[in-house]
């Protein structure tokens, strides 16, 4: 134990004293939180997938038509969901990108389309996934006009608003007689149609056609709302870039501490450490040991900076420091895990890096996951990368509760783990100082 | 003190070690003699615990076998390369290594080692401002700063300019005359012929033979040569096993102006031993 805290204590002076290391692992991170917060924005997207959890209050013909053209989309997976509370859950905890929720009174309000009513859909999305969202929004929009064409091609819907039409101009005590007369006749004759069957294609709900013209009324409205913790939610775009920030921290510490090993062999100092009275076990668990506490200092220094310079609300530090401390353990597994690969320091940051930009890209840390091919998606879920920033999302703005975070907890530990295990059994093999 | 039986290691198809034995006694310095790619290396390697003999035994005075951490402690290690960390002081490099050795006041250790290898003046400079010879010193402070009964030294002069040199290899004497058993390799036969009580000539993962260096000589030395100067006759080049007769029956003779007297030394048993010099 005393020799492991030494290890970790000299090489936690070493990192002080390289100021290269120093400066990827404290001030490249805050550039790259800074620099995104800045820019942050939305994307274009062309194949993707999105899941997308739909909560159908309605249930009538036209809600039922809508799931099915959403469940048509092959960017879109729709997660059918029993209440609205579950939907969000699934938000917040990053499972869905965003509820839908299609009201009760969706397809009533078909009826009132002629008279200027407006058929609405509420979307709840996820703060850090704007680029899905300015998705959603514009496929909803799309599908949302193909229900407003197939309500205009039911007859008797059709006839229904007719109907309703009439009954409101009766009442319209502002319409001059003539006005009133003219539009009558024109009702007449739409709904002399309707019942003959002779409604033009358009409207009987193909679909596509439904933004061609002239201007549209706008029928359809998406109403977005961000699914956010209520006391706190992401104050500001840095909430956000700040989480996303300590994860590029975190792979600064697994380049410099993976290069450790093989700068010990350089140097000749791990035949000291091979032939010191301990296991190796101890000598990389306490080089581990170092590179987990240069990794929660990070995510630590980050979230402080964030609070103190840029105004970000913190939602549980407790949490943030269980979320920071299981993230540091999966960086540290993947940092000796690398370590144990590579004989030279300058093939072990080469590999480091090209590793660990690889599981950013997989883990969602550079593009959305959204845009990415179906396998990546699946091997997202080995990356440290994504459950890292999950869970110090969680702690920051999701509002997620012990319970909630504890998935990503031990998906982190189980990686760090892998990755020690993995790192042990390659020391091993041979002459651990050559 | 250091047994080593029948030792052997193969690297692939390269017999590193082979069939390997000699012993260390306390307070002896016993040079390992070979030129680079001899295996001496190697057989270090194997005392210290570090590569797993593919055959034969090491024996570390009473307490066993190197690869038994606790034996480790009784073993002072100065590899051929200068294992020290550039951005510690010569100080923080000694604390840690004595740490990591189990010593119970690693400050303390680390005060008296440097003062042993006259670093102390420079205890809180950062390893990198010092001079090779002074890194050599540092290296070998962080052998025994543990105070271990056996040291195994691998090359510790290699690259040092000849004052650092005598100044390590006057330490490594006192080390050996407070009791500590020294297996130290070299490639220099001067150094191995001043510093050890005994050598060992190693080639192609074998040893030789070992003995003191008179020994070795007597073994396999040729005659001492006796180099006359006469006036106007030239010089006179006179193989003999008795230099001191030979000289007095020279100047005898009269006529001498110039007396030259040629000890054969290890190169000189190295050629008979394999048939090759130990530079080539």
């Amino acid at each position: 134990m005393r020799a492991m805290l030494a290890i970790a204590a000299k090489d936690l002076r070493l990192l002080a004293r390289d100021r290269t290391s120093a400066f990827f692992v404290l001030a490249f991170p805050l550039a790259v939180a800074i620099f995104f917060g800045t820019v942050f924005g939305g994307g274009t997207t062309n194949e993707a997938s999105i899941r997308l959890a739909v909560r159908d209050a309605g249930g009538g013909p036209l809600s039922m038509g809508l799931r099915k053209d959403l469940a048509t989309r092959p960017q879109l997976e729709v997660l059918p969901v029993p209440d609205e509370s579950a939907g969000e859950t699934m938000v917040r905890r990053g499972q869905a990108s965003a509820l839908l929720v299609i009201p009760a009174d969706f397809d009533d309000r078909a009826a009132n389309l002629l008279q200027g009513g407006r058929m609405e859909l509420d979307l709840r999305v996820d703060p850090a996934r704007n680029a899905e969202s300015a998705m959603l929004v514009g496929t909803l929009h799309e599908l949302g006009f193909r229900a407003v064409a197939r309500a205009m091609g039911d007859v008797s819907n059709t006839r229904r608003m007719i109907e309703g039409g009439r009954a409101a101009m009766a009442l319209s005590p502002s319409m001059t007689v003539d006005r009133r007369d003219r539009l009558l006749a024109l009702l007449t004759a739409v709904d002399d149609l309707a019942r003959h069957g002779d409604l033009p294609a358009a409207a009987r709900g193909s679909g596509d056609g439904a933004g061609d013209g002239p201007a549209m009324p706008q029928w359809i409205v998406v109403k977005t709302t961000e699914v956010r913790d209520r006391r706190t939610g992401p104050s500001n775009a840095y909430a956000i870039t700040f989480p996303q920030g300590a994860a590029w921290g975190l792979m600064g510490c697994v380049v410099t501490f993976a290069a450790g090993l093989a700068e010990e062999r350089r140097r000749g100092t791990m035949l000291r450490l091979a032939t010191a009275p301990l296991p190796l076990a101890a000598v990389l668990l306490g080089k581990a040991a170092a590179c987990f506490a240069a990794s929660l200092g990070v995510i630590l220094f980050l979230a402080v900076a964030a609070r103190l310079a840029f105004g970000v609300q913190v939602s549980d530090w407790r949490l943030l420091v269980l979320a920071a401390s299981a993230s540091a353990f999966a960086f540290s597994g993947l940092a000796m895990a690398l370590a144990s690969f590579f004989r030279t320091e300058s093939s072990a940051r080469s590999a480091c890096n090209a590793v660990v930009l690889v599981l950013a890209m997989v883990g969602g840390g550079t593009v959305p996951l959204a845009f990415m091919p179906g396998f990546l998606r699946t091997l997202s879920g080995f990356s440290p990368f994504s459950w890292s920033i999950l869970a110090v999302e969680g702690a920051v703005w999701r509002g997620m509760g012990l319970a909630e975070m504890l998935p990503s907890i031990l998906v982190l530990v189980a990686l760090g783990v892998a990755g020690m295990v993995l790192g042990l059994a390659r020391l091993r093999v041979g002459d651990p100082s050559t | 003190m250091l047994v080593l039986e029948s030792l052997e290691k193969r690297f692939g198809g390269i017999q590193a070690v082979d069939g390997l034995s000699l012993s260390v006694r306390p307070g002896e310095i016993f040079g390992l003699l070979g030129p680079n790619g001899a295996g001496k290396s190697t057989t270090i390697g194997m005392a210290m615990g570090l590569l797993k003999p593919d055959a034969g035994r090491v024996r570390v005075g009473d307490l066993g076998q190197p690869r038994d951490p606790a034996v480790r402690r009784s073993i002072g290690v100065a590899p051929q390369a200068e294992a020290i960390y550039d951005e510690l002081t010569g100080e923080e490099n000694l604390r840690f290594f004595a740490r990591l050795l189990g010593v119970t006041d690693p400050a303390r250790a680390a005060t008296e080692a440097l003062d042993r290898v006259g670093l102390l003046p420079r205890a809180r400079d950062r390893a990198r401002t010092y001079s090779g010879g002074m890194r050599r010193r540092l290296n070998l402070a962080a052998a025994i700063v543990h105070r271990p009964p056996l040291l195994l030294l691998d090359e510790p002069t290699a690259g040092v300019d000849p004052q650092s040199r005598a100044s390590l290899l006057e330490l490594v004497r006192q080390l050996a005359r407070d009791g500590a058993g020294v297996l130290y390799t070299t490639h220099y036969m001067e150094e191995a012929a001043k510093l050890c009580d005994r050598v060992g000539i190693m080639d192609r993962g074998k040893l030789l033979d070992s003995g003191t260096v008179d020994e070795l000589l007597q073994r396999h030395g040729a005659e001492t040569m006796v180099y006359v100067e006469r006036n106007g006759h030239g010089t006179q080049r006179l193989a003999t096993h008795d230099p001191l007769q030979e000289v007095s029956r020279a100047l005898q003779a009269g006529d001498v102006t110039g007396l030259r007297v040629e000890r054969p030394d290890l190169e000189t048993v190295f050629l008979s031993l394999t048939g090759r010099s130990l530079r080539d």
